[in-house]
C-alpha cells in the first residue's frame, strides 16, 4: 500500500523520468534553480525511442541531461522512484509510456509533475487519474498558460462576478514559426504522443476553457486539418484544429489553435474573449498587446517563462500545506477526453458526446 | 464622348438601407442617374420626393415598365428579393440586390435560372469586398504576402440590431441574423481564401436579456471548409448588450503559408501583416457610410456598361447563402451539413 508523502523537506529531492531532446519542457529545467529543489537523480524512461529522440542514443541523453544537474545518471527508472531522497518526480517520459510510470510513482506515494500530455490514449489517462487517486497522490498537469498573468486576470474577474455567467468563450491561440529544428512528425510520433497539434498545442486553450466554464462539455464538434505541414498530413496528424464547446447550461466555446505559418512574428496569435451576461472580458497577447479588460485596461506583463514559474510555484506551495494540486490528473483526462472527442468528430462530421470518445477506442 | 448614364430604380428604396446608403451612393456616381425609387411607405417616398427630386412609386411593375431604367437596385426586406428580382429580370432589366439573395435555396436557384434566361447581370451587394480595408487585405493576398491562405477567421461583436417594432426581422420568417446578414460575413471570409465553402458546424446561443428579442441566436460560432482545403471560422457575436451601445468591432485573421494578416477592432484601423514584414493604415469607412456602396454600384454600372461579368458571381453567391441557410440546419441537427448546390449546365 501506498504511503503518501505528506510535505516536501526544506530541500526537495527531484527525480527526473524521461529525457528527450528538446528540454522546453522538462520541468526539472525550473526546479533546479529553485532554493527550495535539488535535482537528484535523472532516468531514461522504459522503452525509450529513439524516433522520439531523433536518432540519438537514449542512455546518453539521459547521461548528458544528468551531467547538467550535477545529478546522478540511473540505469533503473524504478530504483529512481523508490530513492528516499528523491520526494518529487518530474515525469518526462513520452505520453504512451507514462501510464506506467505514473503507477509505479503513485505506488511510491510521491507527487509528480507531469508534461501536458497525461497519456496518450483515454486508457492510459484512465489509469495514470486511477493510480493518482488511489494512492492520493498529487499530480501536476503543466497547463501552464492559465497561469499567464492575462489569464489570471481574466479568471479572477470572472470568479469576482464582473460579467456574470460566462456564456461565450472564444480563443484563438495560433503557434508560428515551425515546428523546432530538427523535428520530423512520423508515425511513431503518433503513436508515441496519440495525435498532433491539438494534442500537443491547443490542450493548453482547452484547460482553459474549462477554468472559465467549471464543468466539461456535453458535446464537441471540431475539423482539423494538415495544413501547414507536409509532415503532419504524411503522418496522420493535424497541424490546425477548431473545436466548438457545447455546455450543459448552453453555454459555447470555440478553440483555434494549431501549428501555423513558419514565418515567425509574432511567434503566436493569442486571443481569448469570454462574453458574460454582464460583459466582456478579454486577454490579448503576446506582447504588445497584452492586456486584459473588463471594463478597464490592465496592461500586464507578459511571462517569458510563459507562466511555468507560477504554476511551479503554486503546486509546491500546495504540496507544502497540504492542497490538492491545481491542476490534477482528473484535470488532464478531461483535457484528453475533449480532444479525442474532437478527432472523433473531425472524422464523422458531427458533434460527439464525451462518452462517445471513451468507448470509440482512442 | 462618354456614355450617358445607367438609369437606376430603387425597389424598397425608401427604407433604412435605400435611404442611408444606395440613394447616397447613386447621386454621387456620375455613370447613374436616380430615376426612380419604389416603395410600399408613401410617407417616406414624400422624404425621398424632397430630398432627391426623382419620381417614386408604390406600384412596383408601373416603375419597372419605364424604358430608361437599367438597372433594379432592390432594397426591399428580404422576403421581397425573389420576387421583385425575377420580375425585373423578365423586363431585361439588370438587377443589383441586397443581400440575403432570397429566404430558401429554390427561389436563388430560380432567380440565377431567370437572370440567365432573360440575359441580364446580377450581383448580390456584398459591399463589404467593396470597402477600402477589405480590398487591402484581398490585394495583400492576392499578392501572395501571406502565401496560400490557409485559415481564415472572420468576427463581429457588438449588440444585435434592435429593428423597430413589427420588422419583418423580429418574425421567425425572417430566418434570423444568420441569414440578414450572415452573407456578408460568409461572403468575405470565402473571398479573402478564394474559394467557396463546401461545408459548415454551426452552433448557436440567443441571449437577449430583457424583452427586445430578434428570433433565433444573436451569438453563432461557426465552422467553415472551403474547397481549396483551407478552413474558416466566423463569430457572430451579437449578444453583447451589457452595456447596451458597446462599440461594434468586425476583426479578421487570415492565417497563410508564409504569413498572416489581422485586421482588428474598431476604431484602430490597421491591418498587421505579421512575417517580418510590415503593418499598413488602411481606411475605414463608418458603418453605413456611401464609399463602399458608391465602388459596389460603380463597379455594377460598369460591368453592366462593358457587358463584363460582375465581381460577385450569381453561383457564387447562390453557394453563399447556402452556406447561410445550412447554418440552421447544422445547428440543429447537430453535425456538419455539406453545401451541394451545382454549378449550371
Amino acid at each position: 500500500m501506498a504511503t503518501r508523502v505528506q510535505g516536501l523537506p526544506e530541500t526537495a529531492g527531484v527525480g527526473v523520468v524521461g529525457v528527450g531532446v528538446r528540454g522546453q519542457h522538462s520541468y526539472e529545467v525550473w526546479l533546479a534553480p529553485r532554493p527550495d529543489c535539488r535535482i537528484v537523480a535523472v532516468a531514461q524512461q522504459p522503452d525509450p525511442s529513439t524516433v522520439m529522440l531523433e536518432g540519438k542514443d537514449p542512455v546518453g541523453c539521459a547521461r548528458e541531461w544528468a551531467a547538467r544537474f550535477g545529478a546522478e545518471f540511473m540505469d533503473d527508472w524504478r530504483e529512481l522512484v523508490a530513492r528516499p531522497d528523491v520526494h518529487l518526480i518530474s515525469l518526462m517520459a513520452d505520453p504512451l509510456t507514462a501510464p506506467l510510470v505514473t503507477e509505479e510513482v503513485a505506488r511510491a506515494g510521491k507527487p509528480m509533475i507531469r508534461d501536458k500530455y497525461l497519456a496518450a490514449d483515454l486508457d492510459g489517462a484512465r489509469q495514470a487519474v486511477q493510480a493518482c487517486e488511489a494512492a492520493s497522490v498529487e499530480m501536476l498537469v503543466t497547463y501552464n498558460v492559465r497561469y499567464l498573468p492575462a489569464v489570471q486576470h481574466l479568471l479572477a474577474e470572472l470568479r469576482g462576478g464582473t460579467i456574470g455567467r460566462p456564456l461565450t468563450a472564444s480563443f484563438v491561440y495560433l503557434v508560428s514559426g515551425g515546428p523546432l529544428a530538427g523535428f520530423r512528425a512520423t508515425a511513431e510520433y503518433a503513436r508515441r504522443v496519440g495525435g498532433g497539434e491539438l494534442t500537443c498545442f491547443g490542450v493548453y486553450a482547452l484547460d482553459v476553457v474549462l477554468e472559465v466554464f467549471g464543468a466539461p462539455p456535453e458535446r464537441v464538434s471540431a475539423s482539423q486539418g494538415a495544413l501547414f505541414y507536409d509532415d503532419y498530413a504524411e503522418a496522420g496528424l493535424e497541424d490546425l484544429s477548431q473545436v466548438t464547446l457545447r455546455f450543459a447550461d448552453g453555454a459555447l466555446a470555440h478553440v483555434l489553435t494549431g501549428r501555423t505559418t513558419t514565418r515567425p512574428h509574432p511567434d503566436c496569435y493569442f486571443h481569448l474573449d469570454v462574453m458574460g451576461e454582464r460583459g466582456t472580458l478579454r486577454a490579448l497577447g503576446p506582447e504588445p498587446r497584452h492586456r486584459c479588460f473588463a471594463g478597464e485596461t490592465a496592461a500586464l506583463p507578459w511571462q517569458g517563462s510563459w507562466g511555468v514559474t507560477a504554476m511551479v510555484d503554486d503546486f509546491l506551495s500546495c504540496l507544502r500545506s497540504g492542497r490538492p494540486s491545481p491542476i490534477p490528473a482528473r484535470r488532464g483526462y478531461e483535457v484528453l477526453q475533449i480532444v479525442k472527442a474532437a478527432y472523433l468528430s473531425a472524422r464523422e462530421g458531427r458533434a460527439v458526446g464525451l462518452a462517445e470518445a471513451d468507448s470509440a477506442g482512442f | 464622348m462618354s456614355a450617358p448614364p445607367l438609369g437606376v430604380l430603387v425597389v424598397g428604396g425608401a427604407g433604412g438601407v435605400g435611404r442611408g446608403s444606395h440613394l447616397p451612393a447613386i447621386s454621387s456616381l456620375p455613370q447613374v442617374r436616380l430615376v426612380g425609387v419604389a416603395d410600399v411607405d408613401e410617407q417616406a417616398l414624400d422624404a425621398v420626393r424632397r430630398e432627391y427630386g426623382c419620381a417614386t412609386y408604390t406600384d412596383l411593375d408601373a416603375a419597372l415598365t419605364r424604358d430608361d431604367v437599367h438597372i433594379v437596385d432592390i432594397c426591399s426586406p428580404d422576403f421581397a428579393h425573389a420576387e421583385q428580382a425575377m420580375a425585373a429580370a423578365r423586363l431585361g432589366k439588370h438587377v443589383l440586390c441586397e443581400k440575403p439573395l432570397a429566404l430558401s435555396i429554390e427561389d436563388a436557384l430560380a432567380m440565377r435560372q431567370a437572370f440567365r434566361e432573360a440575359g441580364v447581370k446580377a450581383m448580390v451587394a456584398q459591399v463589404m469586398r467593396f470597402q477600402p480595408r477589405w480590398r487591402s487585405l484581398r490585394q495583400a493576398i492576392a499578392e501572395g504576402k501571406i502565401g496560400r491562405p490557409a485559415l481564415a477567421r472572420y468576427v463581429l461583436r457588438g449588440a444585435f440590431y434592435s429593428y423597430p417594432a413589427g420588422s419583418f426581422y423580429r418574425r421567425p420568417e425572417s430566418l434570423g441574423q444568420i441569414v440578414h446578414n450572415g452573407m456578408h460575413y460568409f461572403d468575405t471570409v470565402s473571398w479573402l481564401v478564394g474559394a467557396r465553402p463546401v461545408w459548415v458546424s454551426a452552433e448557436g446561443l440567443e441571449h437577449y436579456p430583457g424583452d427586445d428579442r430578434l428570433p433565433g441566436p444573436n451569438y453563432w460560432t461557426i465552422q467553415v471548409g472551403f474547397e481549396n482545403g483551407a478552413l474558416g471560422h466566423l463569430e457572430a457575436n451579437l449578444a453583447i448588450t451589457q452595456p447596451r451601445g458597446c462599440r461594434q468591432e468586425i476583426g479578421c485573421l487570415v492565417v497563410g503559408t508564409e504569413g498572416t494578416l489581422a485586421s482588428e477592432g474598431a476604431e484602430a484601423a490597421l491591418v498587421e501583416r505579421w512575417d517580418g514584414g510590415y503593418s499598413w493604415p488602411s481606411s475605414w469607412p463608418p458603418t453605413g457610410s456611401a464609399e463602399g456602396f458608391a465602388a459596389e454600384i460603380a463597379h455594377f454600372a460598369r460591368a453592366v456598361a462593358e457587358d463584363t461579368e460582375p465581381e460577385v458571381s450569381m453561383d457564387w453567391s447562390v453557394r453563399i447563402l447556402e452556406a447561410c441557410l445550412a447554418c440552421l440546419q447544422s445547428a440543429r441537427e447537430g453535425r456538419r451539413v455539406e453545401l451541394t448546390t451545382p454549378e449550371p449546365d
